[in-house]
């Protein structure tokens, strides 16, 4: 065999060696082991920009899964999470930095930022904020299911449906279903409407929404008293709560002034959207509508 | 016509307005979610223990009155202005009163200030009066007052400030940002009736001090150096009509918040209406100021009833396209400045 002939032969040995190592370099680990948990969908690494679900997250006991939070959460205040951004702006390379293989993000992030996040491989979950109890239930549930709570997560439902349903069998008894303004905002005055998890507040305790046939939530102080709510429930985290309080108690002839109903409700429980702060607020209110009416 | 005639025609016109005024203050009374009669409103003031005398005096009252007082305030102050800088584009938020009120008041929110019983309306006027004092400071030149620069350094603290404030809003919770938001938007919503008759007293003594301008305003109509030469001090009295009006703006902005075109458009109506002699322009100017921000409020209020309107957004619909349709037409353009 001539010089050349040798060298071609060597040559393409060496070629067929290669592609044979290339070919099956990257199969050698991967039969025979079992999927990580993230591929079947539970993650132990989480990054949450939503204070709703990072208190979720503690209800459930899986909060030595957090890796970051925004600075709203305030539940993670002490335990020293890494604070990767605000509810609607993350910081994407601290998010990128902590390698979560979990990133839960609230509606108000923009697209570019998710789009942005997922360039990186990150998984990308958006939670938005619940229409009704039944919306935050099953977000609730499927948020369990990702942090490997989902039979807690499951409980925890099914005891906030049964109490719901005794305040509405409870409810039922009564003749006469009196009218609730919730107010959440003061400049302009910004009415619960239906649509949101927060209307059902009012409806699960027997009562009606006085801005039930409202579309957009911003009222004039002139139709909240022309429907004379019986209640008024101010939700606020600051001290708009006792200022209005006294404004609505000027109109004397509106039932809820007269009557002493005008009560203030912490944002913090009401305005977060987890089972745990619904059925905190809707004790409160069926709490007072009870002491209402015993009056 | 003669200076009698001419005289009787603008003491008529100013009757007219005043009457006006009076209608609409009765409509406003009486327009809202709960209708009301004029020929009731009487029944029902004395009536104290009815809903209805509530709605009155804790709602439609105060906020009429308060659209007074800013309508006629803002208009005032900007004739004024308008005829100091001698350019028909001046209007009481040129000089950056009302950016440095929305700084003001978007930092009490953000640092959450606002929320420790301090009114937000503390925090807008003191913004506006940090911002009146940069102007001033900045626009003296050899003891003079420079009326160019003057209305240069207001629109470009209005940029910075309105720069600040949308950093101010990147920091901030959606909570905040919303009430942000809405107060730039103008709101007569004010129900410390204190605050709206300390208001009300304010524009009133301001007209009435105005009024001892009228004869150095209408001397300056014919330009700053002619005015000198007619023996008017125009250094002192632009820097005293400019101290008044900033002062009378930053109030209105403080209460209301942001609410505009109501200076930039009245004026020239006024002017289209009443001629330019100050002796006619300024009430006039004040009283159509206050008819049209009464009206707007009620538009406000039922147009999309029973939501609201901010109102700063009705006057910035109808003010401007007032505005396009006086430039567009050549006969009323030409009585502009």
């Amino acid at each position: 065999m001539g010089t050349t002939a040798r060298l071609i032969q060597k040559a393409g040995l060496f070629l067929v060696t290669a592609v044979f190592i290339v070919c099956f370099s990257g199969c050698g680990g991967s039969a025979g082991q079992p999927a990580s948990p993230a591929d079947a969908g539970i993650y132990s690494k989480v990054v949450s920009l939503t204070p709703s679900v990072t208190r979720s997250i503690y209800q459930l006991g899986a909060q030595d899964i957090l890796t970051g939070c925004s600075s709203y959460c305030e539940v993670s205040e002490l335990d020293s999470i890494t604070v990767s951004g605000s509810v609607i702006g993350p910081d994407i390379e601290k998010i990128v930095s902590l390698k979560p293989d979990l990133v839960i993000l609230s509606d108000f992030v923009s697209e570019n930022d998710v789009e942005t996040l997922e360039k990186f491989g990150l998984k990308v979950e958006i939670f938005r904020s619940p229409g009704s109890f039944e919306e935050l239930c099953s977000e609730f549930i499927r948020l369990g299911k990702m942090v490997g709570r989902g039979k807690e997560a499951e409980l925890i439902v099914e005891e906030s449906r049964e109490e719901v349903r005794f305040l509405q069998e409870k409810s039922k008894e009564e003749d006469s279903k009196p009218g609730i303004f919730m107010q959440i905002g003061a400049s302009p005055v910004f009415s619960v409407i239906p649509g949101t998890f927060m209307d059902d507040y009012i409806t699960f305790t027997g009562a009606k929404n006085i801005a039930a046939e409202l579309t957009n939530g911003i009222v004039g102080r002139e139709y909240v008293v022309s429907k004379n709510p019986d209640f008024i429930f101010i939700v606020t985290m600051g001290d708009f709560g006792d200022s209005e309080k006294v404004q609505w108690s000027r109109f004397t002839r509106m039932n809820a002034a007269r009557e002493n109903n005008i009560h203030i409700i912490d944002a913090r429980i009401a305005c977060e959207p987890t089972p745990g702060n619904f059925m905190k607020t809707l004790r409160i209110m069926a709490g007072y509508l009870e002491n209402g009416k015993k009056e | 016509m003669s200076s009698k005639g001419r005289g009787l025609k603008y003491g008529l016109m100013l009757l007219s307005s005043v009457f006006l005024l009076l209608l609409s203050f009765l409509c406003s009374l009486a327009i809202g979610e709960v209708p009301f009669r004029l020929v009731d409103v009487p029944s029902i003031l004395s009536d104290t223990a009815s809903m209805e005398y509530g709605i009155l005096t804790h709602i439609r009252i105060p906020r009429t009155v308060l659209a007074l007082a800013i309508g006629g305030s803002l208009s005032l102050c900007g004739v004024i202005l308008q005829g100091i800088y001698r350019n028909p584009l001046v209007e009481p938020y040129t000089l950056g009163i009302s950016g440095g009120a929305a700084v003001g008041v978007t930092l009490a929110i953000v640092t959450g200030l606002a929320i420790k019983g301090i009114p937000l309306s503390i925090f807008g006027f003191a913004g506006a009066l940090v911002t009146v004092f940069i102007v001033y400071a900045l626009s003296i030149r050899n003891n003079r007052m420079s009326t160019g620069k003057m209305v240069l350094i207001g629109v470009m603290i209005s940029f910075i400030s309105s720069s600040v404030v949308m950093l101010l809003m990147s920091m901030t919770n959606a909570e905040q940002l919303h009430g942000i938001i809405y107060w730039t938007m103008g709101s007569l919503n004010e129900t410390d009736n204190a605050v709206v008759l300390t208001l009300l007293g304010v524009s009133l003594l301001m007209l009435a001090s105005t009024l001892l301008f009228i004869v150095p305003l209408n001397a300056m109509r014919l330009g700053e150096s002619k005015a000198r030469h007619l023996g008017i001090n125009t250094n002192t009295i632009i820097r005293i009509l400019f101290v008044i009006t900033s002062l009378m703006t930053g109030s209105c902005i403080a209460v209301a918040g942001i609410i505009g075109f109501v200076g930039l458009i009245i004026p020239h109506i006024s002017r289209m209406l009443t001629g330019t002699d100050y002796r006619v322009l300024l009430p006039a100017a004040f009283l159509n100021g206050a008819i049209f921000l009464i009206w707007c409020d009620i538009l406000a209020r039922i147009v999309i009833s029973p939501n609201e309107l901010p109102i700063g957004v009705i006057t910035g619909i109808f003010g401007g396209i007032a505005f396009i349709f006086i430039l567009s037409s050549r006969r009323l353009k030409s009585r502009l400045l």
